[in-house]
């Protein structure tokens, strides 16, 4: 299994109170407040939107792996799964108007899957934000309880 | 879905800071003429879980993560973070504070600012 590792930026509780509007900050000026998770993006892209690597989670159980995103104000018909051999890809594209002009968000992950995922029963849920995958484990990766005769 | 707002201003922040780390989470700021509208992006809180507040001049808004991973899942790689969320606004417009108003969806919290009648645009005929 190949999972690249995200460093997760922690922010300080103690950063000061930003106010809610600034005057040297027009509207579109404050979007980039996204790249605090992606501060290099912004320096590489000013006011652009760049395709963003989503942050993911992965667990197992005795039958499942589970994978977690959190993809907030998505609706489902925004977000496309899709399983490609062993490769999953979850891209999520939401299109927001503004006063007077429209911008995208677009976010995506590719994850290689372990061995003996039952491919064909993969569901998929969200939940206040929050995609929750479920690979069921094929029958032969179920882990079995060998008893002593 | 819109849930009533109360002022809490009994509650000292202080004391909680210190018990509790939070995440900042990302927000927009939408401006209109009759009221400002604030999106708070929390994944994984429930509206139910969340708290809005206003003391004097500062809008709190704090979520608490309400997604509990089951315990019978192991971690097997783990990159987001379980900390509940926190966005503090300083309120430099004025804002009728009773009428502050809040809806949540989808992991998004709106809080609608409504502009204090004396802020409002107005124009004045030349007589």
């Amino acid at each position: 299994m190949k999972l690249v590792r995200y460093e997760y930026p922690e922010t300080s509780w103690k950063s000061d109170f930003e106010d809610l509007f600034n005057s040297t900050l027009s509207g579109f000026d404050r979007w980039p407040k996204l790249f605090e998770r992606w501060p290099h993006l912004l320096e590489e892209m000013p006011g652009m939107m760049p395709e963003m690597q989503l942050a993911a989670d992965m667990y197992d159980d005795d039958n499942n792996y589970y994978i977690k995103m959190e993809l907030p104000g998505f609706k489902k018909e925004e977000i496309n799964i899709e399983l490609e051999n062993t490769v999953l890809n979850v891209k999520a594209e939401r299109k927001k108007k503004m006063d007077n002009s429209e911008r995208s968000m677009f976010f995506t992950r590719s994850l290689s899957l372990p061995e003996g995922v039952a491919s064909d029963k993969i569901s998929a849920k969200t939940d206040n934000g929050v995609l929750t995958i479920t690979l069921p484990k094929t029958e032969q990766r179920k882990a079995k309880t060998i008893t002593i005769s | 879905m819109t849930t009533e707002l109360q002022r809490k201003e009994q509650q000292n922040p202080a004391t909680r800071e210190e018990q509790e780390r939070f995440r900042k989470p990302y927000y927009e700021v939408e401006e209109h003429a009759d009221a400002h509208h604030v999106f708070v992006y929390m994944p994984g809180v429930d509206k139910k879980a969340t708290e809005i507040s206003v003391d004097h001049d500062i809008l709190t808004i704090i979520g608490h993560r309400t997604d509990r991973t089951p315990e019978t899942w192991r971690p097997i790689h783990r990159e987001l973070s379980d900390r509940n969320f926190r966005l503090q606004l300083r309120l430099n417009v004025a804002i009728d504070e009773n009428k502050i108003a809040a809806k949540a969806d989808a992991g998004v919290v709106t809080v609608t600012l409504p502009v204090a009648e004396e802020a409002k645009p107005r124009s004045i005929p030349v007589s």
